[in-house]
């Protein structure tokens, strides 16, 4: 239902915000839809940014009282070669991680592009209720998402050797994913990635 | 390898992408698709890990009974909860249907740009699901029962936090209904297409909780005043349906010129004292049983033909002055005592074999011409001074005994005619 569209699109907004507080954040933030749901009135659009707003409030909530940095689950140098070298016996796998290194990828950017971008493209608001979230004008949030786009395709069309280096915001952890249960679907897109990038 | 794919995205490709999910393949980096398209694919396993938590959270919230709202409806049973948390969870995916087809996004943007098209596609068969239950409404509409579309309506007029009853509107209670029907939300919900018959019939939105209570034997809402707003046409089918007790208690108090729309066989079933309200000309066309049940101050009323349809008994409790304008066929069959009541000059209409069960003080009251025709049996009762009047012809078949009282003037005159 509702929550199985939502969540793992909120849940990888959050990652670029709180790292690896996202599923803790995302909690909060059902917890908090839960609770005022009856104070919400409007059509499906209006529904995700309204939990898209609420999850911004508590990532902003958590940080503050957390008083620490986000720690985003970055995407090594390492990790982007072995996606453009992977053969096709690996798809399975590298499908799923596929995600994980696109959302981490787009958490490298800088944050107001990166929030535009997850909010539009990965939690499909657009541009007037992305606005609406992030407390800006509909133009800002083209503009944001533009460059972000444009410096993502820079990215992935340069491979490796354009990332740049990870910083303390987006702290590298290759190994991270690799004890994860990935999941087995495999779409056309990610073989033409993985082909595409050889 | 970094120059294969180096097209630079237009800020006009970008929007385009972006706004409608749709952009040339050539206007778009394929590798930049690709990535847009990983980062928007489906949810996993591990993204879904807490699903459970935030139903739990989704239940505590919206299972507590909120009494100002739902006092009746606190739920109770382990399985009516398992229901309304359907039920929480259909509504949310009604409401938000558009949530539920961006899942439908498989491998979203994908070389050929369809990423955000596939999301307005994947929206368009949960809109049409919605349409066609309310189409399913429509249909049902022109084979439903007005009854039956009454309690459509009280069950989407009661308030969305009852679920139970949103699922389960047959089995609302008399009180649910009632309760439903009186909100304000009814005038709101009957606009709709699928109450478009249950509309016309009742007039009017205001007119439809009342028509409705009518109709669901709901005794305890309809206003008298607010029956009156009712098209006569309606009311009258209405009532009809309803058990006498039920037709009396909702029809008390209303005005008289309604009560006199109402077709006569409903009005039959009504008890007197509601009758009484209604204008005597509305009467008039009842059945004398139904007219014996009204009292006597609104049978004087009505007019001397219908009285004589009453039988006697009933009539016998009418102010002479009504029985007076009675016809005398009607008349001969009311008791001795009713009619020693009436002017004399009423009773002088009466066939002889009626006059001679009254009491002699009474015939004494009749004037000559009448008394002459009484049997001499008859006359014997009465007074010397009324036989006095009489003509000589009729006293010499009187006995001896009788004539013996009259005055010797009378004698006199008798001996003169013998």
């Amino acid at each position: 239902m509702l929550y199985r569209d939502i969540q793992p699109r909120m849940l990888r907004y959050l990652r670029t915000l709180v790292g690896a507080d996202a599923e803790d954040v995302a909690s909060e933030t059902w917890l908090n839809v839960a609770r005022d749901l009856r104070q919400f009135a409007g059509d499906s659009d209006g529904f995700r940014g309204w939990v898209a707003t609420i999850a911004r409030h508590r990532a902003t909530d958590h940080l503050r009282h957390a008083e620490r940095r986000p720690q985003a689950a970055g995407i090594a140098a390492a990790e982007l070669d072995t996606w453009a070298a992977s053969d096709d016996t690996e798809h399975r796998a590298l499908e799923s991680v596929s995600t994980d290194a696109a959302i981490a990828l787009i958490a490298r950017l800088p944050r107001d592009q990166s929030e535009a971008v997850l909010l539009r493209v990965v939690v499909g608001l657009d541009a007037v209720s992305a606005a609406n979230v992030l407390g800006k004008r509909p133009g800002a949030v083209r503009t944001a998402c533009y460059r972000g786009l444009r410096q993502l395709s820079r990215w992935v069309e340069a491979g490796a050797e354009g990332l740049p280096a990870a910083t303390a915001r987006h702290r590298a952890d290759p190994h991270r994913r690799n004890n994860e249960d990935y999941g087995t679907r495999v779409t056309s897109s990610g073989e033409r990635t993985l082909k595409g990038t050889r | 390898m970094n120059t294969r794919h180096s097209r630079r995205l237009s800020r006009t490709a970008a929007d385009q992408l972006l706004d409608t999910g749709t952009a040339r393949p050539d206007m778009v980096p394929h590798r930049l698709a690709s990535l847009l398209g990983a980062a928007a694919a489906d949810g996993r396993e591990h993204e879904l890990a807490r699903a459970e938590m935030a139903m739990a959270a989704f239940q505590a919230e919206h299972l507590v009974p909120v009494p100002t709202l739902r006092k009746e409806t606190m739920i109770k049973s382990p399985l009516a909860k398992l229901l309304a948390t359907k039920v929480i969870a259909t509504v949310l995916a009604v409401t938000v249907t558009g949530g539920i087809a961006l899942a439908a996004t498989t491998g979203a943007l994908t070389g050929h740009g369809a990423g955000r098209a596939g999301a307005r596609r994947s929206a368009a068969p949960a809109h049409a699901s919605v349409s066609a239950r309310a189409a399913v409404h429509h249909g049902h509409a022109g084979t439903l029962s007005a009854a039956q579309l009454c309690r459509q309506a009280a069950s989407r007029a009661a308030p969305p936090q009852r679920p139970a009853a949103a699922t389960a509107h047959q089995a609302m209670s008399a009180a649910q209904l009632e309760q439903a029907l009186a909100s304000p939300a009814v005038s709101r919900v009957v606009t709709g297409p699928a109450f478009a018959a249950l509309l016309a019939t009742a007039g009017s939105g205001t007119n439809v909780p009342d028509y409705c209570a009518l109709l669901l034997r709901l005794p305890g809402l309809p206003l008298p005043a607010a029956l009156a707003q009712l098209p006569g046409g309606v009311l009258g089918p209405a009532l009809a349906a309803l058990p006498a007790p039920v037709l009396a208690q909702v029809l008390t108090g209303v005005p008289g010129p309604v009560l006199g729309e109402l077709p006569a066989a409903t009005l039959a079933r009504l008890p007197g004292t509601i009758l009484a309200n209604v204008p005597a000309k509305v009467l008039a066309a009842l059945p004398a049983k139904v007219l014996a049940t009204l009292p006597t101050t609104v049978l004087a009323q009505l007019p001397a033909t219908v009285l004589a349809k009453l039988p006697a008994t009933v009539l016998a409790q009418l102010p002479t002055t009504v029985l007076a304008k009675l016809p005398v066929k009607v008349l001969a069959k009311l008791p001795a005592s009713v009619l020693a009541k009436l002017p004399a000059t009423v009773l002088a209409k009466l066939p002889v074999s009626v006059l001679a069960k009254l009491p002699a003080t009474v015939l004494a009251k009749l004037p000559v011409s009448v008394l002459a025709k009484l049997p001499t049996s008859v006359l014997a009762t009465l007074p010397p001074a009324v036989l006095a009047k009489l003509p000589a012809s009729v006293l010499v078949k009187l006995p001896g005994s009788v004539l013996a009282k009259l005055p010797a003037s009378i004698l006199a005159k008798l001996h003169i005619s013998l």
